[in-house]
């Protein structure tokens, strides 16, 4: 791919990006409930300071004026004061943010490394049991609710067999002193020599990435079980083993190299969605990422940083679709931009 | 078995278990190929031309199955050997071209990685050390698609089968084919997806490099003037029944069989300018529950009541047999001898 294709993408992104903004903008303007009465709350204001705070904000202003003030803000990362933290909204996302793309890597991860290989599996062994099986797993998979499947897997591991524990990142004590060079814990601990910390760590984020990642596993699974089907019944495939080259050889790397392209692509698009997740799971285990601070401040009716974290969501939404297309023109070398 | 049959197939039978019942794409047929010489399979679409051969190299898939018959190839019953065994045979001993080489090349995968990957599985005389049997296994690969004639092969082999032309893809498919210089080559209609210039290139490739390794070839193919040019057998195939043959010339130039006849008509040819073409009527039948009678009856413009019953392979001259009650010689081939 050339760079002057990559940047005309990338240009492309734009539109896009810009229409997230006025929907996003729009949906706030519309929620029910006045921002200036929520951060007055039970203060005692005459209409005078009321109407000066209105004018503070920009209220005051037409919509359409005040849509460009909250780009042009928006663009510059400025998202205004969380009211409820009493500091500025980016800065508290920003915060949030490296325990959620750990999180979501980590699940990411965890379903790209036991999908593939189930997915190979079951192709191979159409209609076996271990295909039956691994077709009813991924149905629920991807049917029972997270938060559930999330709750059984705490009563089981946390509470009843007591070997992971049952919420946070890492245990207080033994994240002192830990330099925070890139804030994914699994990568500081390591950093710091600390393997004790990078083992407490990891037993945390087990039971949320992998029931993060659960329905993702059979998505992904599913996804790989149909290339490789298809894939296998190809013409190449024959021509392979009429080659004489071993089963192996042609299975992980003349069939999988080809229905790895469907299943990458879709992982990527799916990344996205596992942002969704992360709401739900991250409330559950008690994870101190973006997605339960979204759900906090909906409840505190704290706008500005529900409203910065809906626009971010959809910018990584976007920019992972992108970054799918790439994925997809990279691996397969019959696409060209 | 005589020293100089290379392979010899007997009384195989290839079925696929379908919905609409079972369908015997390859029923009953034998075939004996020699060393070094060239035995052309022609017939209609869908004859079985392709199935007999798969079932050669042991590459008949679900939901086809071989149900019987005996393959021998140089004295070892293919049938009998274990499935690690028969890989080692393919590519080695028996290779294979198919019909798309488009769709023949993994599309993934560079040409350099797919033949070195075949010369790194066959070839037992390559210096130790990872960087003396890369650099070993590069210079073959470079050999190899030069002899096929792909200009500038080293610069290529970094390249994937799309960004190749029709003829360059058919050539680099033969060069892996032939990569571990097998001993007898099936050549699955070479030529078919090509234009006719690099047709004619592409079998002149094939024939030269038969001298050149000594081995046998099957060449597949719907044309019968490539048979005659190449082959110095024909068989000929209907319905998943061999119907007849011979030596190409002789059964070219006096046809036993009426399908047989009938394609030779059907070809246009100098030497029959101004008459007609006269393409066979009819289609092939399905090859779901045949009845027991001569498969090509329906077509057939000399059948009666008498080819009503299945009909077995017969002599019809020295070295040639054929599928008919009526073993005969009309007068439209007197005169269409060698000019194809
Ligand atoms: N996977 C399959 N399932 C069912 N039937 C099949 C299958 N593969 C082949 N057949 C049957 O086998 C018959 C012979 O097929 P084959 O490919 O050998 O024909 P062919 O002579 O090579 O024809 P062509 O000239 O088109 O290549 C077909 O008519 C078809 O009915
Ligand atoms: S056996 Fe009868 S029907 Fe069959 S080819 Fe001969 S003449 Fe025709
Ligand atoms: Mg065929």
């Amino acid at each position: 791919m050339t760079l002057t294709r990559l940047l005309e993408r990338l240009l492309q992104l734009i539109p896009v990006l810009l229409g997230v903004s006025v929907i996003v903008f729009v949906m706030m303007a519309l929620t029910p409930g006045d921002p200036i009465q929520i951060m007055i709350g039970d203060q005692i204001v005459t209409a005078e300071q009321e109407a000066q705070m209105r004018r503070d904000i920009g209220l005051d202003r037409p919509m359409v004026e005040r849509f460009f003030v909250f780009l042009g803000n928006a663009i510059q990362f400025d998202f205004g004061q969380s009211f409820y933290h009493r500091r500025p909204v980016a800065d508290v996302i920003l915060e949030r943010l490296p325990a959620t793309i750990e999180l979501t890597i980590v699940a990411m991860l965890i379903a790209l490394v036991t999908a593939i290989p189930l997915g190979v599996l079951a192709a191979v062994r159409k209609n076996s049991i271990f295909d039956r099986i691994a077709t009813v797993g991924g149905l629920l998979g991807v049917s029972l609710p997270g938060f559930w499947f999330g709750i059984l897997l705490l009563m089981l591991f946390a509470v009843h067999l007591n070997i992971l524990p049952v919420a946070g990142r890492i245990n207080y004590g033994i994240s002192q002193g830990i330099t925070p060079y890139t804030h994914f814990l699994l990568i500081d601990t390591l950093l710091n020599g600390r393997l004790d910390a990078f083992r407490n760590a990891l037993a945390h984020i087990i039971l949320p990435a992998v029931t993060l990642g659960l329905p993702m596993t059979a998505i992904l699974m599913r996804v790989t079980r149909t290339a490789m089907l298809e894939v296998l019944r190809t013409d190449y495939v024959t021509f392979a083993q009429a080659k004489g080259l071993s089963r192996q050889r042609i299975l992980w790397r003349h069939a999988l190299k080809n229905a790895l392209i469907p299943t990458v692509s879709v992982a990527a698009i799916e990344t996205g969605s596992l942002l969704g997740g992360n709401m739900i799971i991250e409330t559950v285990f008690g994870w101190p990422g973006l997605g339960r601070l979204v759900v906090e401040s909906i409840f505190v009716r704290n706008y500005p940083l529900v409203q910065a974290a809906v626009l971010l969501y959809a910018v990584i939404y976007v920019m992972l679709n992108f970054f799918a297309d790439i994925l997809y023109t990279i691996l397969n070398p019959r696409v060209k931009l | 078995m005589s020293a100089d049959i290379l392979l010899e197939v007997r009384g195989l039978r290839t079925v696929f278990d379908t919905r609409a019942g079972q369908v015997c794409a390859v029923d009953g047929v034998d075939v004996t190929v020699n060393r070094g010489e060239c035995l052309g399979i022609v017939g209609e679409s869908g004859s079985g031309k392709s199935v007999t051969f798969a079932s050669v190299m042991g590459l008949v898939r679900v939901p086809g199955r071989i149900e019987a018959g005996e393959i021998v190839f140089d004295g070892i019953d293919l049938r009998k050997l274990s499935a690690k065994k028969m890989q080692a045979m393919r590519g080695r001993d028996i290779a294979m071209t198919m019909q798309d080489a488009l769709t023949a090349l993994n599309p993934a995968l560079t040409v350099g990685e797919q033949l070195a990957e075949m010369l790194a599985a066959h070839a037992d005389d390559l210096p130790p050390g990872r960087m003396a049997r890369r650099a070993a296994i590069r210079a073959r690969a470079i050999e190899m698609l030069t002899r096929v004639g792909i200009p500038s092969a080293g610069e290529r082999l970094g390249q994937y089968p799309h960004e190749f032309s029709g003829g360059m893809r058919q050539r680099i498919m033969i060069a892996l084919a032939l990569a571990a210089k097998p001993r007898l080559l099936i050549a699955d209609e070479p030529t078919t997806a090509l234009d006719v210039t690099i047709q004619a290139q592409v079998l002149e490739l094939i024939s030269a490099l038969r001298a050149e390794f000594g081995m046998s070839v099957v060449l597949i193919t719907h044309d019968l003037g490539v048979v005659a040019q190449h082959c110095d057998r024909v068989m000929v195939m209907y319905a998943g029944q061999v119907v007849e043959e011979g030596p190409t010339a002789q059964v070219i130039r006096q046809p036993r069989h009426p399908y047989t006849q009938g394609l030779l008509a059907s070809i246009p040819r100098p030497a029959r300018r101004g008459q007609p073409i006269r393409p066979i009527q009819g289609q092939v039948p399905e090859l779901v529950n045949l009845p027991p009678q001569c498969r090509f009856l329906e077509r057939c413009p000399l059948a009666d009541d008498a080819c009503r019953h299945p009909i077995d392979m017969r002599p019809a001259g020295p070295e040639r047999r054929a599928r008919c009650i009526r073993i005969t010689t009309p007068d439209i081939e007197k005169g269409l001898s060698h000019d194809i």
